[in-house]
């Protein structure tokens, strides 16, 4: 029985495939890294509602709802996760 | 095996590991030191218009500040708590204004969090925290009673809904002297931890059965893996979890019953059973790889050298990354898969390349990922093989007896 003929091409492109994912995992090290180094530690600050409906006096509630309906896009993409 | 050995032999092959394992104490040592943060001048910051008076009452987490403003004492508060979420735990700055009735809630601040930074974007990409706002600090503050999770970031939604909860009920009896008429949150298993719990059972069933009724509970098993661990509930383990168990991230059961039921069932099966019935049956990427694999029809080889170093490369990978988790006392930083990313379609600068990549390299050599980068896979294989060795030597030496 002949013996199965090698294909290098395989081995190749497997390898460079992998060269691709270790490139890219170690990119993403170094961007984790630069992530640590960021001095700023509050990752995300979240509707900041109160303040203009505090100082003139408006029912925060009523302010949440006019804010909510001035962002038609995202509002319908919440309403429908909601109702989801 | 020669390799091995003559690698263990030399004094190299003995050093290199123990400096390995002493930077990451040490790491971990630095890690935990830097992460005292100082919430509360964060919290200041944040809020640059009041005085923030800290209550006497409670020295740690829960806090609750008497807010002044202009040198007057205003009728809000502001309270400060800390929540479990997926990663480990989170804290929440929020800030309820007095109302005829009681206090509503206006200003949600997330101050720090260990969650997976793709679960964060998902979540705020879906409003999820617009939920919060004029709500009543005497609502119950549940998800699924009056907060809605966000699909895919469930296990984050919840951890920030309890996180927000601790906070504005401490506030409400502390401060505003109101009478508990909400609900406590009760233990909650409910479909998806009996549909987990199924899939385990099921797994077992299947690795253990070689027949024609195995082989379709196998088949079950993939497709309940593919879209409920995967798609539906976005609960593969990844190396960010692991970690998380070292560094005492143990989120409470009641809350996050899912967690427990998987962390349970993966680290269970290798230790009790010595199985990775994980891998092999319920992780939703492998799914996808041998998907992926059944549409290509493409199986290229890897040279058995790249084959043989592939574990070297896993650890030392592995390595990095815990160095960056320790480092930075956040486990979802070094946590390179692109499972979260996969299942939720949300992720951050490079995850974007490591997905389409992975899924590549899948679709022209089979197990792409599992076979040359998967820490979980490699760490639950050497468990098990830890625990054969194991039993080996004591037989042996019952045997020498």
């Amino acid at each position: 029985m002949p013996k199965k003929q090698e294909k290098p091409w395989q081995y190749k492109f497997s390898f460079a495939l992998s060269l691709v994912m270790l490139a890219l995992v170690l990119g993403y090290f170094v961007q984790s890294f630069l992530e640590i180094r960021r001095v700023q530690p509050v990752r995300v600050a979240i509707e900041r509602i109160g303040e203009t409906a505090h100082e003139a006096g408006i029912d925060p509630e009523s302010e949440a709802l006019r804010r909510k309906g001035s962002q038609e896009d995202g509002d319908d993409e919440a309403a429908k996760e909601k109702s989801d | 095996m020669a390799g091995v050995s003559s690698s263990i032999r030399s004094p190299w092959g003995r050093v290199i590991p123990a400096l390995a394992y002493a930077l990451l104490v040490l790491a971990f040592v630095i890690g935990q030191i830097a992460a005292q943060t100082d919430y509360e001048a964060l919290l200041q910051k944040q809020m640059p218009d009041v005085e923030l008076t800290r209550s006497q009452v409670n020295k740690e987490l829960p806090i609750v500040y008497r807010v002044v403003k202009d040198g007057e004492e205003s009728p809000d508060a502001v309270v400060m708590a800390e929540g479990e979420g997926y990663g480990g735990p989170l804290v929440v700055g929020i800030r309820a204004q007095r109302t005829e009735d009681g206090a509503r809630v206006s200003e949600i601040l997330l101050l720090d969090h260990k969650e997976t930074p793709s679960f964060v974007q998902r979540i705020e990409n879906k409003y999820f925290f617009r939920q919060f706002a004029g709500k009543s600090v005497t609502d119950n503050f549940i998800v699924g009673d009056d907060i809605d999770a966000v699909s895919g970031a469930t296990v984050s939604s919840k951890g920030f809904t309890a996180a927000v909860r601790e906070a504005v009920h401490l506030g409400a009896v502390q401060h505003l002297r109101l009478e508990r008429t909400w609900n406590e949150p009760a233990w909650h298993l409910g479909a998806n931890e009996l549909i987990l719990v199924a899939l385990f059972a099921l797994a077992f069933f299947g690795s253990y059965r070689k027949d024609k009724v195995g082989k379709y509970a196998r088949y079950l098993v993939m497709a309940g893996a593919l879209v409920f661990v995967g798609f539906y509930a976005n609960v593969s383990v990844n190396l960010g979890n692991l970690a998380g168990i070292l560094m005492g991230y143990i989120p409470s059961p009641k809350q996050h019953a899912m967690w427990w039921i998987m962390m349970a069932g993966v680290l269970g099966s290798v230790v009790v059973l010595g199985r990775n019935i994980y891998c092999r049956h319920l992780c939703p990427f492998m799914v996808v790889q041998d998907l992926l694999q059944k549409v290509s029809g493409i199986r290229l080889r890897i040279r058995s050298e790249l084959q043989k170093k592939a574990r070297t490369l896993i650890l030392s990978l592995s390595w990095v990354a815990l160095m960056l988790i320790f480092l930075s006392a956040h486990p979802a930083l070094g946590s390179y898969e692109p499972f979260a990313m996969m299942f939720s379609l949300e992720g951050l600068g490079i995850q974007w390349y490591i997905l389409p990549a992975a899924l590549l390299g899948a679709f022209f050599v089979p197990s792409f990922w599992c076979r040359l980068f998967c820490p979980v896979g490699q760490f639950l294989n050497e468990i098990v093989r830890l625990r054969r060795a194991a039993r080996d030597r004591l037989t042996a030496s019952r045997k020498e007896r």
